[in-house]
């Protein structure tokens, strides 16, 4: 009897190991390995003129679809420009410090959690933060990537994580972390203005034509960011 | 391969019940073993209307309140961080002050909180807790005797907007390094907070908000020599300074603490009795 129950033992916790990882959105609808999600920024005003900025999505959600608990490992991998902070799988809101970040949690057959990654982004800077998420539930690894975007609600604007580039009306306002340079084409490829550029300032535009420019970041001798600003 | 697995599954029950124990029904566990408090404690919630596990730490200081009485488990959501408003937003609940608490204690993830300071510290950060600790912190400190007894007497002119407060403090052993700390707070504030499932709720209700520091950001100093030693020290607060608070929504948070003992005893007391 020993033998038996030992041995029925040994085999359904081999069974049992093989514990299965779903990553759904909002709508329950299943974000598959390699994926993108997107999350847009929301401008809340609180009254009396005090607005903040929201991108907090409680989701994805990662469930636990096998039939026993198992360990739930999530490592969170951002670039420097990234600015993040994490309130899901622990219980604890911690802003990212480093580039990568590891959390790991015990979850229940058919349980489900929040991963809580939430970009804080800064008014008026506007930008793409990504984060690479891979997480592991026993045996099953599944990694996607999610992105936040702020963007400009004046203008047409390239989502880039390095640079912010925003026009206002009169101006191509840029806040860039490193030197680049910031080139305007008109349509036909032809280079209008072209300025060296670190931390924050502005191109003016008022003496160009009307019509659609194209413009372009290049840092190290890489394009970082582009875009179209339409001159009235 | 799931009907093979319940197969296994069932058979490991069967063979589970064969190994169980007869125990005889008077030495069967029945429960929580229950006590009566002999002090009060003080729980410090650094919390923020931009956490979204705050208001389950929230719930469970409610939970704490509900089991062991809100008058032994006193709580305080002091606001703070970079997950939190600050009240000069008008929006916000985040006092520059209670910034000042949450850098000395090493608040560097939310929500974290004090149960009775830790009952001493030798480096602030040590005493900090994650909310799933704070009832089991929490019973261990209900259960001792404490070292000083304290009664709070308030009066409220609703006319003037003038508080005036009583402390009376009565020693139960030497305490040669405590302070009283004497706090105002609110409950019933309806303002924004972010909830766990990422929605925005802008008519949430706050509780035990940290409003003002009545006698300095880390009390004053009161030195009791020996048993039976007694001090009384008496405030006043302008509430009529602040229209928005609510008065019959306030209390009075009086609490001795040390570094070595942590918070001795606290008791808090309705502005308007």
């Amino acid at each position: 009897m020993k033998r038996i129950f030992t041995l029925l033992s040994t085999i359904l916790v081999a069974l049992t190991s093989y514990a299965q990882l779903e990553i759904t959105d909002e709508q329950g609808n299943v974000i598959e390995n390699g994926g993108t999600v997107e999350f847009k920024a929301e401008v809340l005003d609180l009254g009396g003129g005090f607005v903040i900025l929201e991108c907090s999505p409680a989701v994805p959600y990662l469930t636990n679809k096998g039939a026993s608990s198992a360990n739930l490992t999530v490592t969170v991998t951002r670039t420097e420009a990234d600015k993040l902070t994490w309130c899901g799988i622990t219980t604890s809101c911690l802003p990212m410090t480093t580039l990568q970040e590891v959390r790991s949690a015990s979850l229940g057959a058919g349980q489900k959690t929040p991963l809580q990654l939430h970009a804080d982004f800064e008014s008026g800077q506007y930008a793409t933060y990504t984060a690479e998420v891979t997480a592991r539930l026993g045996s099953d690894t599944k990694s996607f990537t999610i992105k936040f975007v702020y963007a400009d609600p004046n203008g047409i604007q390239s989502a880039q994580a390095n640079q912010t580039i925003r026009y206002n009306g009169q101006a191509l306002q840029y806040h860039a972390i490193r030197p680049a340079i910031l080139n305007v084409y008109s349509t036909a490829g032809r280079l209008v203005k072209s300025e060296r550029i670190n931390g924050d300032g502005n191109l003016n535009l008022n003496d160009l034509n009307q019509g659609v420019f194209m413009y372009e970041v290049v840092s190290g001798g890489v394009r970082t960011a582009s875009g179209k600003v339409l001159v009235k | 391969m799931n009907t093979i697995y319940k197969w296994f599954l069932l058979i490991l029950v069967l063979l589970g019940f064969c190994a169980c124990d007869e125990v005889d029904e008077a030495d069967r566990f029945t429960g929580p073993v229950e006590f009566v408090p002999k002090k009060n404690v003080l729980i410090e919630d650094f919390t923020g209307q931009r956490c979204l596990n705050c208001p389950v730490a929230a719930d469970a200081v409610h939970a704490m309140q509900a089991t062991y009485g809100a008058d032994h488990v006193i709580a305080v959501a002091i606001h703070g961080g970079p997950r939190s408003l600050p009240v000069s937003s008008g929006a916000g609940l985040a006092l520059p002050e209670g910034e000042t608490y949450h850098t000395f204690w090493g608040v560097s993830s939310w929500p974290k909180g004090l149960v009775d300071r830790g009952g001493g510290w030798s480096t602030p950060s040590e005493a900090l807790l994650e909310y799933t600790s704070w009832s089991a912190a929490a019973v261990k400190r209900l259960q001792k005797e404490p070292a000083v007894d304290l009664t709070l007497n308030n009066t409220y002119d609703a006319e003037t907007g003038q508080l005036t407060m009583q402390v009376d403090i009565k020693a139960n052993q030497a305490i040669t390094d405590g302070y009283l700390q004497v706090w105002l707070t609110e409950s019933g504030i309806t303002a924004y907070q972010d909830m766990p499932d990422g929605s925005h709720n802008r008519e949430y209700v706050h509780d035990h908000v940290l409003r003002a520091i009545v006698n300095g950001q880390w009390g004053e100093a009161v030195a009791l020599n020996a048993t039976d030693d007694t001090h009384t020290l008496s405030y006043t607060y302008a509430l009529g300074d602040h229209p928005t608070w609510k008065a019959d929504k306030m209390a009075v948070v009086a609490f001795v603490y040390s570094k070595t003992g942590g918070v001795l005893q606290v008791i808090d007391s309705p502005v308007v009795q």
